[in-house]
């Protein structure tokens, strides 16, 4: 009796609201601050089980709502051009259509299931599917796209093939915040090419894996193993190959996290009746010197075992690398780092003409008939980086990065069936920079500006690659319901041999898009053009039209584009439609 | 509409704190940096202040509740196993008893910190699982001094995207900070992601993240994997080989591998090439400057599979 007597008052203790001090306590960086409120204040404590009753009783209300809806339609194209060129863009829809499907299922209140995609025609599709629970998911993902290739046949004709591409991809996910994540996942891919194709490569490439993550209380551990196989019958291939990786790292401290990584990876060549393998492991030590500083130290290596390929390869590389941060304030940061790699290589005595003749004789030699036939060479690089972004005012970014590598060491070059050797291929530098300003001005606008250059120099070749790249863009309202985006960009290549340019090609690439969202209809428009300076040269203009009624369920799809390339004519084309679709929407 | 979910012998205490709201707003900091909640505190920005449920804060945000119910997070809301803390709207803005009585933005997380960090310290709570707060730290993302705020909306997210919150459409979302790689994306050649109307029709199948990780990324560019190599061979493995004469070129470890020839968000040339015809082969086989091909190196009938070729040390075809 006595004990049943405490239990209630001990219940009845439970019910009855809390009173707060005539002030409260917050915490402030971490730190209880007390604020004066100058009366008291009841906070209401309910239960547990009162709680979850509630809360699970909220999300019932909403059970049935998810989107389900669709835009169906039919669409016609007209190709004013014999090629009917859709390669680079996939089939355009002509016939009926369906797009911009989204359908979300609330099963219960923890069980999802949704499907989202376009179809326009078997060869157009794209299609997302997923289901869920609370600690499971499961998500697919598949396209296909057909489209065409050209290419020369022995006589010098322009062949057109067919190419077809599917696939599709599935992850089976569990886990939690609290623990790891589980990942199983497939892939299947193929692409199949009409075997009179002569650059383009059939493919069929499946693959299963096995992945976990685990991060708990500073530790964190990653790892995987899969298996897959892939065939080619244009190139030669019928392989299976099979790998395992792992990661593991601890935070030390709270200012240092040091982790390693290892993979490894066996390929069989069932034609070339040989395998690779691929050996890579590395550490790395990331330490907060202090508060706006941080260094990260790593060093990798590389090993491989390769008895299909008896070309030049690359046996194995050695890297070391020191990044170092600092971070003053939240809007300035800057990083320089350096990296070195040591590589070795395998190459084919082709200077000497009793290896030409050996490498071409057809069945082919026995892979250890070549592999003596090869010389060891090496190469070895120095690269620095430089890299910050600052707030220069509220609103206004600057960022840049340079990148420097100097190789002072690369493999000789053999000249096939010549005497001697010559200078590398490769390049001896490489530099990179780019610089981008950014300027938000408010209300979602802002402006952009970027320039990019990347030079390849081989001092000994007396060469030179360059690669320019500018834009300047533009993306903001306009008005009360329009937004635009505008965009230039500029793209030059050159080659040079010496002083002179030995080749070079430069192109201005224009584009706007428009967006209004009014009460009589929302229309997106864009435009694109494209205008190539040197020879030879091309051109492209697109321009396309979304409009969707309001009141009215149905939207307008036009478009026209045209591209001409004076290279090969392999790409010219020119087409335009229109398409129209009622919009379903269930609910 | 939500209000049936709400208990009616809570609501007088609500409202009685409603009453008193202009009179307690100014006692407590709710502009720049509020409270802070720091790792192993109770997860409640004023001390001791109780855990009420959602349906509490359903009372007075409706508008906000009727798209965040419908988003992944408040499947939370279902889970009896999981704690208070991590349960809906108090799994983000921390316990809401407090600001429930005091109507006071300070009362509880309010998401106003300058600081970046103090916002995504929020979210990786639960979601170590994706990436670690040492592991965003190292991404560019984090350096530009972004929050997961900029790209996912907890509340409303863009129409379809229950699941991942975005504010906008995948890939379109990234090329609104990302304008240069977009502009890529009306060129000639590009990868199928669709972002412009002209080309909308057709149909996408890809999205940004296939290549990059943007949460944990370790590349300065966020790669989601560890080289441009290995990332292009998930899906176009047969240029993998193993051939018997492989192109150096492609080799990992000595030159730019893929990037060398390709621009991989778009190109005014044939296969993503970074210069038309020949111009991409004489970045290194200068020796090959008078060898005029009828057209490319490649389509002429020659040098046909460059990637590498299991007939002809040339890399031709036979």
């Amino acid at each position: 009796m006595r004990s049943t007597i405490i239990a209630i008052l001990f219940l009845l203790s439970l019910s009855v609201p809390a009173r707060a001090e005539e002030w409260i306590k917050i915490y402030q960086d971490g730190e209880p601050v007390y604020y004066a409120v100058g009366y008291d204040v009841e906070f209401v404590r309910p239960t547990d089980d009162e709680i979850d009753t509630a809360n699970t009783a909220l999300l019932d209300t909403v059970l049935g709502y998810g989107p389900w809806r669709a835009d169906a339609g039919y669409g016609a194209t007209e190709y004013n051009d014999t090629v009917d060129a859709a390669e680079h863009y996939g089939r355009r829809r002509g016939g009926a259509f369906a797009h911009k499907v989204a359908i979300r299922d609330y099963l219960s209140p923890g069980d999802w299931r949704g499907l989202f995609g376009d179809s326009y025609d078997p060869g157009a599709t794209y299609i997302e599917a997923d289901k869920s629970g609370p600690h499971w998911s499961f998500d697919g993902a598949g396209f296909s796209r057909w489209g065409y290739v050209y290419s020369l046949d022995d006589q010098g004709e322009l062949v057109r093939s067919e190419r077809r591409r599917r696939q599709g991809e599935i992850t089976w996910r569990r886990g939690s915040m609290d623990g790891g994540v589980w990942r199983l996942t497939g892939i299947h891919y193929e692409m199949n090419v009409d075997l009179d194709a002569r650059q383009a490569a059939d493919v069929k490439f499946r693959q299963a894996g096995a992945s976990f993550r685990q991060v708990e209380n500073g530790y964190q551990l990653e790892g995987g193993v899969y298996y897959g196989s892939y065939t080619s019958d244009q190139l030669n291939l019928n392989n299976e190959y099979a790998g395992g990786e792992l990661s593991a790292a601890r935070q030390l401290s709270g200012d240092a996290v040091v982790s390693a990584e290892v993979d490894y990876r066996h390929t069989d060549a069932g034609l070339q009746d040989g395998s690779v393998e691929r050996l890579r492991g590395g550490g790395q030590l990331s330490w907060d010197i202090c508060t706006d500083a941080t260094l990260i130290t790593s060093a990798r290596t590389c090993l491989t075992d390769n008895s299909v390929s008896v070309g030049s390869v690359v046996d194995g590389y050695q890297e070391y690398n020191g990044l170092l941060t600092y971070h003053p304030e939240p809007g300035v940061w800057v990083s320089a780092g350096f990296r070195r790699r040591e590589t070795d290589l395998s190459r084919l005595t082709l200077e000497d003409p009793a290896t030409v003749a050996a490498a071409t004789t057809v069945p082919w030699p026995d892979f250890n008939v070549l592999d003596a036939l090869r010389v060891d060479a090496n190469s070895a690089s120095d690269r620095i980086e430089l890299r910050g972004r600052v707030r220069l005012k509220r609103s206004l970014f600057l960022s840049g990065y340079y990148a420097d590598e100097q190789f002072d060491e690369l493999p000789d070059a053999p000249v096939y069936g010549g005497a001697s050797l010559v200078s590398s291929y490769f390049c001896d530098r490489r530099e990179q920079g780019d610089m981008r300003l950014r300027w938000d001005l408010g209300g979602g606008a802002n402006v952009q500006l970027s320039g990019m250059n990347q030079t390849h120099t081989n001092n000994d070749r007396d060469s030179e690659y360059t690669l320019r790249r500018y834009a300047a863009g533009y993306s903001g309202p306009l008005g009360g319901k329009w937004r635009w985006t505008a965009g230039v960009s500029r793209h030059e290549t050159l080659v040079k041999l010496g002083l002179d340019p030995a080749e070079e090609s430069a192109s201005w690439n224009y584009d706007v898009s428009v967006a209004s969202y009014g009460s009589f209809a929302d229309y997106r428009l864009s435009w694109a053009h494209q205008r190539t300076d040197t020879a030879p040269g091309g051109d492209y203009h697109g321009l396309g039209l979304e409009l969707t009624l309001a009141d009215w369920p149905v939207s307008i799809n036009a478009w026209y584009r045209k591209r001409t390339e004076s290279l090969n004519g392999f790409g010219d084309y020119e087409d335009s439609g229109v398409t129209c679709a009622y919009h379903f929407e269930l609910r | 509409m939500f209000g049936a979910a709400c208990r009616a012998d809570n609501a007088a205490s609500v409202s009685a704190a409603t009453d008193q709201c202009n009179e307690l707003i100014p006692l407590l900091p709710w502009h720049g940096e509020s409270p802070y909640w720091q790792s192993g505190q109770e997860f409640s920005a004023v001390v001791d202040s109780p855990f009420t449920g959602s349906s509490y804060c359903v009372e007075c945000h409706e508008s906000l509740a009727a798209g965040f119910l419908k988003t992944a997070h408040a499947r939370s809301l279902n889970d009896v196993d999981m704690p208070l803390d991590r349960q809906g709207c108090e799994g983000c803005h921390g316990a809401g008893g407090a600001h429930a009585a005091l109507k006071s933005r300070g009362a509880v997380f309010a998401f106003d910190w300058r600081d970046p960090t103090k916002h995504n310290l929020i979210c990786l709570r639960c979601h170590e699982w994706l990436t670690t707060k040492a592991e965003w730290e190292h991404t560019s993302h984090a350096r530009g001094g972004m929050r997961c705020t900029d790209c996912h909306d907890p509340h409303v997210p863009e129409d379809h995207d229950q699941r991942f919150l975005l504010k906008e459409q995948p890939d379109i979302l990234c090329v609104n900070c990302h304008q240069d790689i977009g502009h890529d994306f009306f060129r000639m050649r590009r990868h199928p992601i669709v972002l412009n109307v002209e080309n909308s029709p057709s149909a996408r199948a890809m999205h940004c993240t296939d290549c990059h990780d943007v949460h944990r990324g370790g590349d300065f560019r966020l790669l989601a994997d560890g080289s441009v190599r290995d990332l292009c061979l998930k899906c176009h493995i047969e240029k993998d080989g193993p051939f018997r004469f492989p192109h150096l070129a492609m080799a990992e470890g000595i030159g730019g591998s893929c990037l060398d020839c390709h621009l991989p968000h778009g190109s005014d040339n044939p296969w993503l090439l970074v210069a038309d015809g020949r111009q991409v082969c004489l970045q290194c086989h200068t020796d090959m400057i008078d060898h005029q091909p009828a057209l490319t190196c490649w389509t002429a009938g020659c040098h046909e599979q460059v990637h590498g070729s299991n007939h002809n040390v040339l890399l031709m075809r036979e």
